[in-house]
């Protein structure tokens, strides 16, 4: 490693602090901005992320800032990554949301869109949390319109 | 607050998220997940939502090469021929599985979807699985030809839909952008100071389409 390896401290909200090697952690657009414009005094808070998830993050900001690792590897390894409890998921896709990482934020969406796809309206709310606020005539009515999306 | 209820709220995605998610939906579960809840119902009929997410980074890097036309493997996610299963694939007999270099989606606007299939453009209502010609290219003729970007918006001031085109011809270099209503179907040719090609997927804002120049 050169000599001129700068490493960045990131704190999360449960105050648990991280210390990261500038040039993985410029993979969040986030933090990379912050650094380009000089405001990275010694640490940076990270109050929308805690440190159980941003040691997830920072796990996968260091697989794909390895060297010389093939493609397959990586896939591998993102494919592994994603099976994860769902609130895991979740906050993972706010916290690359927050760290602005649209390549970690795109592979964990798609995961989701994988997810529900073969789903029921009801297990969607489930999953999302939503409250079904059609009465059930109109449910119905819907569910008669799209009658060949039930098929 | 309390440790539960930041982990209770961690839980809920933003709508921005979930419109991301969404959006990368096959039509068919879309449909479906319409009476999930009011406000998902809403979102796939506003004009902001895009049922074809070509601007999705995934998906534009699977672009040919040689061609600006976006191919039919590249929103196959979206949408299935199956799921298609519209008039204008019957009608045409040659039109294989494989063949798909003339059809790309344009645009999307209230749930509807503008299509183009050679020098036709239909409008597909995929809640009702119903397909209707709104328009005909005139300028098809002419070889070498692309149409690189389309869009669908709602014109509220004369209650009308709106077909946008940006066509490059890579032969002579000529480039165009042309709009037309869905209701006196004339095309009628735009002023633009901007090349062609740089133009990119935008979004729509107040049911006005927005492009992205880089």
């Amino acid at each position: 490693m050169s000599s001129s390896t700068k490493f960045l401290t990131l704190k999360t909200c449960d105050d648990k602090k991280f210390v990261l090697d500038e040039a993985i952690a410029v993979r969040s657009q986030t933090i990379k901005n912050m650094v380009e414009d000089d405001c990275v005094s010694n640490v940076i808070p990270l109050p929308n992320v805690d440190s159980k998830t941003m040691t997830k993050v920072i796990e996968y900001w260091k697989k794909h800032s390895e060297e010389g690792i093939s493609k397959d590897m990586l896939m591998d390894f993102d494919k592994a990554f994603v099976k994860v409890h769902h609130s895991i998921l979740h906050a993972l896709i706010l916290a690359a949301n927050f760290l602005n990482d649209k390549e970690m934020l795109d592979m964990m969406c798609q995961e989701v869109v994988d997810r529900i796809k073969g789903k029921t309206p009801e297990e969607i709310r489930k999953e999302f949390d939503i409250k079904n606020d059609f009465t059930p005539e109109e449910e119905e009515e819907i569910r008669k319109e799209n009658a060949w999306a039930f098929e | 607050m309390t440790k539960k209820k930041l982990s209770r709220l961690q839980n809920i995605l933003p709508n921005e998220i979930i419109e991301i998610i969404l959006s990368n939906l096959p039509f068919k579960f879309l449909l479906r997940f319409k009476c999930v809840s009011e406000q998902w119902h809403c979102l796939f009929s506003s004009p902001n939502f895009k049922f074809s997410t070509m601007s999705n980074s995934q998906l534009s890097m699977q672009r040919q090469r040689w061609s600006f036309r976006p191919s039919f493997t590249l929103i196959n996610q979206q949408l299935t021929m199956e799921e298609l299963d519209c008039s204008f694939l019957m009608k045409r007999r040659d039109f294989s599985k494989r063949d798909t270099n003339n059809f790309m989606i344009l645009g999307s606007c209230h749930g509807l979807i503008l299509i183009n299939v050679d020098e036709h453009i239909y409008l597909w209502n995929p809640a009702i699985r119903c397909c209707t010609k709104v328009l005909e290219l005139y300028y098809f003729a002419w070889e070498d030809q692309f149409i690189t970007l389309g869009g669908l918006c709602f014109d509220s001031s004369e209650n009308d839909y709106k077909a946008v085109m940006f066509t490059y011809n890579y032969l002579g270099g000529v480039e165009f952008v042309t709009i037309a209503s869905l209701k006196d179907k004339e095309w009628r040719l735009l002023k633009f100071s901007y090349d062609i090609r740089s133009i990119r997927d935008g979004i729509t804002l107040h049911g006005r389409l927005h492009y992205r120049v880089i």
